[in-house]
């Protein structure tokens, strides 16, 4: 599975496509940034995680999330199931209304073989 | 395609105030708009009423599954347990039919757990991808 770098970001930056399991739709397609930079699994703007209805398949668990500035700010956080083509796994999705983000995080990312094909603007799952 | 839309009483000085930090940022009239108008949506979604009931309903769900886990950890270990704005719904034998149960109902927000697993502070780390 190849999927092209966005390009209208300056230098051009690693994106996949997604699909996860929600109450509303059962696979919804998230085109997601990756960053390794953010531990969790997925995120996403908290106006999607409630067209989803993603809040009716919480975690009993508070998840903190900790902005680069070190505040904490308390997340939405669900867990379901993501699948890429043939791959399933599953992965907690974190949403907060002031975060207006779709991300890939190392929950995510740390379940799969990636290159980062940079010359190319290429990211391929191995 | 370019867009121009006509604002009419608007303040001269926030607009001034707006054109300065813009310009030093180097940021066009039209982008600093557009971040300003992003974080005024952004700020009334956290502040709304809808999201505030949402928030009133997680605390509620959250005790409702104290009062449970602790009535029913023994008994019923390892099965999931659903509870949706403050009320129980029910125990299942397994996590499908608890999903099934939570999308069903017709609540704000469900929370799904495991009987018998501790309820943890987790935190998770964000980059500057975030910002």
């Amino acid at each position: 599975m190849k999927f092209k770098y966005n390009e209208n970001v300056k230098p051009p930056i690693p994106k996949m496509k997604v699909k996860i399991w929600t109450p509303k739709i059962k696979d919804y397609e998230l085109e997601l940034v990756v960053d390794t930079g953010f531990s969790g699994g997925i995120l996403i703007p908290y106006r999607l995680y409630d067209e989803l209805k993603l809040a009716l398949v919480e975690v009993p668990s508070r998840y903190f999330g900790i902005l680069p500035v070190g505040i904490p700010i308390m997340l939405h956080t669900a867990l379901t199931e993501a699948s890429i083509e043939k791959l399933k796994f599953k992965v907690h999705v974190h949403s907060h209304p002031l975060i207006n983000k779709k991300l890939a995080g190392r929950e995510l990312l740390n379940q799969l073989k990636i290159l980062l094909n940079g010359p190319k603007r290429e990211l391929e799952i191995l | 395609m370019r867009n121009v839309i006509v604002v009419k009483n608007v303040d001269k000085n926030l607009y001034r105030r707006l054109k300065s930090t813009a310009s030093l940022k180097g940021y066009t009239i039209g982008e600093a708009l557009n971040e300003a108008i992003k974080l005024w949506l952004m700020l009334n979604e956290a502040i709304s009423r809808d999201y505030l009931d949402y928030l009133t309903c997680r605390e509620r769900s959250e005790e409702k599954l104290k009062e449970i886990n602790e009535k029913y950890c023994k008994k019923c270990k390892g099965k999931y347990v659903v509870v949706c704005d403050g009320i129980f719904i029910g125990i299942f034998d397994n996590e499908k039919e608890a999903l099934n149960s939570a999308c069903k109902s017709k609540a704000r927000e469900c929370i799904v757990a495991k009987l018998g697993e501790p309820i943890k502070e987790e935190k998770v780390e964000f980059g500057m991808g975030v910002l």
